[in-house]
């Protein structure tokens, strides 16, 4: 064995992480080195249980891996702050009041906000089993249940907090922008609260893999023609095609996909061919997200989310959006509270604290997910 | 005063016997013991080191030889109950061994120096070492004098298989950019390679040890090898990585997996 010739050439994953040396270790200081091994180090999955499953026999196997549900560990926390908020101010003892120590120095909107967002998280469907922190296990391949259906859809557990925050609420009408290969679109139908999806990606081949899924995971009835549409067209269109429509919409735009970009050589962005399409990927989100802003009706909100840390990416194209939607279609939008997250989940992920808006998962070894940046919006107007 | 040992051996169904008693009454193996310079207590040690209804003579001459390349009593009787196999060498092989440590260079001092940290320099055939030592100089292209600083400063290196010294050499020079000087005094011999290996690739994923340039420098920013080889855990995490035990215990974890699944691939390449 010879270890010098064991050295790879100058690889796109390569011209990935001097890239990120640069600008996240001045994004994220001394916290840069532990985000950087983790990104270069196996991720953890969640098993997403697949709720149409038989879905009993799902949840003892997966509990004697000695894995755990991470939402209804959030949900346990949820409710042991509120009783003990509750025996605090025994006076008012409504069941939804949000502990204080969750809700922090706000004022009432955002109190009203994080006391609606942690009460439909007390009653979400969705179940996600991961391994505890330090644990490196894996989760084996899912197989068919009795139905032919497969129990579980492996999947970084934070892309679930996107879905999480989208908060779906029953009769709700969803649109899934980019939506291929289909884990967060999977999730959306977990939730069981969705009364129409329609779910999008410009890409077919995507789109057929986002099919697949559907197929091996969703009974026929439940995507039916009336009740899940799968389109591939350019998700920047939206805003012209179906103004003011749905209640939900996610925008889970293509990023530099830091995790992949570390990791495979194929498909890179920081392929040097491809530097233009990834410098213009800032453009392009905005544009998703704009246009997910006026797909949504006025009183609906939108989830923006990407799995990269560059804050270019992420809080600047939330921003920009903002002012673009009301600069050019007077769609007025007000980003949603949600560091009641950091709290609830935080046995399961390691939160980033200082995102101007919305919430970042960063990779830690002893909880190697992410990276997931997630912000919601309120269309106003 | 006489130890209730000693005076066992008077009995008559002491397994000396009585030709073995001096003049003194005292038996012969102790007395000479005695008369070498060790005292009652270190005697008495050395003999019950003996083989049960083996001949006490081997032992003392052991002993003496081992007090002949020099060195004192303490490390004698120190090295003698550490090393079972040392007990059952002949004295001709100890005799060639030191000689041959010394052919390679290894000083009246320095010699016994190494010898106490590391006895199996006695108890390995010459041949072992000498194939160490090849493998130094002509894989590992250390000169002669670098050998014999490697015989100084960690003599376990030369009780090595010379497949483990040439691919640790390989490790350190190619893939962290050590230099020949460093490697010798920077503890690689003294810790085992994987270990060296963790530590290096946590330290390189963190960003805090990066990979030699063209030539094979390594960067001067880069920890001293010796940090990243030869401090504590704890130290080690403080002073140079920089993170978490929790992150290191969870890599030690990850990275056995990652070999352990490397190797087999390889296995299943070359299908064996
Ligand atoms: C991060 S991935 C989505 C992952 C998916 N939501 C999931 O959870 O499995 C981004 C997707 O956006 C799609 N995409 C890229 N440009 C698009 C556009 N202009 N309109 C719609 N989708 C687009 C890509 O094909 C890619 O599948």
């Amino acid at each position: 064995k010879k270890w010098a010739t064991t050295l790879p050439k100058i690889p796109c994953s390569r011209l990935a992480l001097q890239y990120f040396d640069i600008n996240y270790s001045m994004q994220f200081g001394d916290l840069w080195p532990s985000i950087r091994i983790s990104l270069l180090t196996e991720q953890k999955y969640g098993a997403l249980v697949n709720n149409f499953s038989h879905k009993e026999t799902v949840l003892n196997n997966l509990s004697a891996l000695k894995a755990k549900d991470f939402i209804s560990e959030a949900q346990s926390v949820i409710s042991l702050l509120q009783t003990q908020n509750n025996v605090d101010t025994s006076e008012k003892m409504v069941f939804t009041e949000v502990p204080l120590n969750l809700v922090g120095e706000k004022n009432d909107a955002e109190q009203t906000q994080a006391t609606n967002l942690l009460s439909s998280l007390s009653n979400s469907k969705l179940t996600c089993f991961t391994f505890s922190r330090g644990d490196i296990s894996r989760f084996p391949q899912s197989r068919s249940d009795c139905f032919g259906l497969l129990e579980y859809y492996l999947m970084d557990a934070a892309s679930l907090l996107p879905v999480l925050a989208l908060d779906i609420q029953h009769g709700h009408s969803v649109l899934d922008l980019c939506a291929a290969p289909g884990g967060k679109t999977l999730a959306l139908l977990q939730t069981e609260n969705c009364q129409y999806l329609a779910a999008n990606d410009l890409s077919t081949s995507r789109s057929s893999r986002l099919h697949r899924v559907l197929h091996s995971y969703v009974p026929r009835d439940q995507r039916a023609e009336h009740k899940v549409r799968i389109t591939s067209w350019d998700g920047r269109l939206w805003g012209d095609l179906e103004a003011s429509t749905y209640d939900r919409v996610l925008v889970d735009v293509p990023c530099t996909t830091d995790r992949h970009s570390l990791l495979e050589e194929e498909n890179n962005i920081f392929h040097r061919i491809r530097t233009k399409q990834r410098q213009m990927l800032p453009l392009l989100q905005t544009e998703l997200l704009v246009s997910g802003l006026r797909a949504v009706r006025p009183g609906g909100e939108v989830v923006y989310s990407t799995c990269s840390l560059s804050q270019l990416q992420n809080e600047c194209v939330v921003q920009r959006a903002i002012e673009l939607a009301a600069t050019d279609h007077g769609v007025l939008v007000k980003p949603q509270d949600l560091s009641c997250f950091r709290e609830v989940f935080k046995n399961t992920f390691n939160f980033f604290q200082d995102c101007r808006v919305g919430e970042l998962v960063v990779p830690h070894l002893t909880a190697n997910f992410g990276p997931m940046f997630f912000c919601k919006l309120l269309r106003i107007k | 005063m006489v130890s209730l040992f000693l005076r066992r051996c008077f009995m008559p169904s002491s397994i000396l016997g009585s030709r073995h008693l001096s003049l003194s009454g005292l038996p012969v193996a102790a007395q000479e013991l005695l008369d070498v310079g060790f005292n009652e207590e270190q005697a008495e040690r050395i003999l019950a080191l003996k083989p049960r209804g083996g001949d006490p003579r081997h032992i003392v001459s052991c002993t003496k030889e081992l007090l002949l390349i020099g060195l004192t009593p303490q490390a004698t009787l120190k090295m003698l109950e550490e090393s079972k196999e040392l007990r059952k060498t002949t004295v001709k092989e100890l005799r060639d061994r030191a000689d041959n440590l010394r052919s390679l260079g290894l000083g009246e001092g320095s010699l016994q120096r190494s010898l106490t940290r590391c006895p199996a320099l006695l108890s390995l055939p010459r041949s072992y070492v000498l194939a160490a030592a090849k493998c130094l100089r002509q894989q590992c292209r250390f000169t002669a004098q670098q050998v014999c600083d490697i015989l100084r400063f960690s003599p376990e290196a030369l009780t090595y298989d010379p497949g483990y010294l040439e691919e640790a050499f390989q490790y350190v020079y190619f893939r962290m950019g050590a230099n020949h000087k460093d490697i010798i005094t920077c503890g690689l011999f003294q810790t085992s390679l994987d270990e060296v290996r963790v530590r290096h690739q946590f330290l390189e994923r963190l960003g805090r040890f990066l990979p030699p340039d063209k030539k094979g420098v390594s960067p001067t920013s880069n920890p001293k090898l010796k940090e990243v080889m030869a401090l504590s855990d704890s130290d080690f995490l403080a002073r140079v990585a920089r993170v978490s035990p929790e992150e290191l215990h969870t890599f030690r974890k990850i990275f056995a997996r990652e070999e352990l699944e490397a190797g087999e691939n390889k296995d299943s390449e070359t299908g064996m």
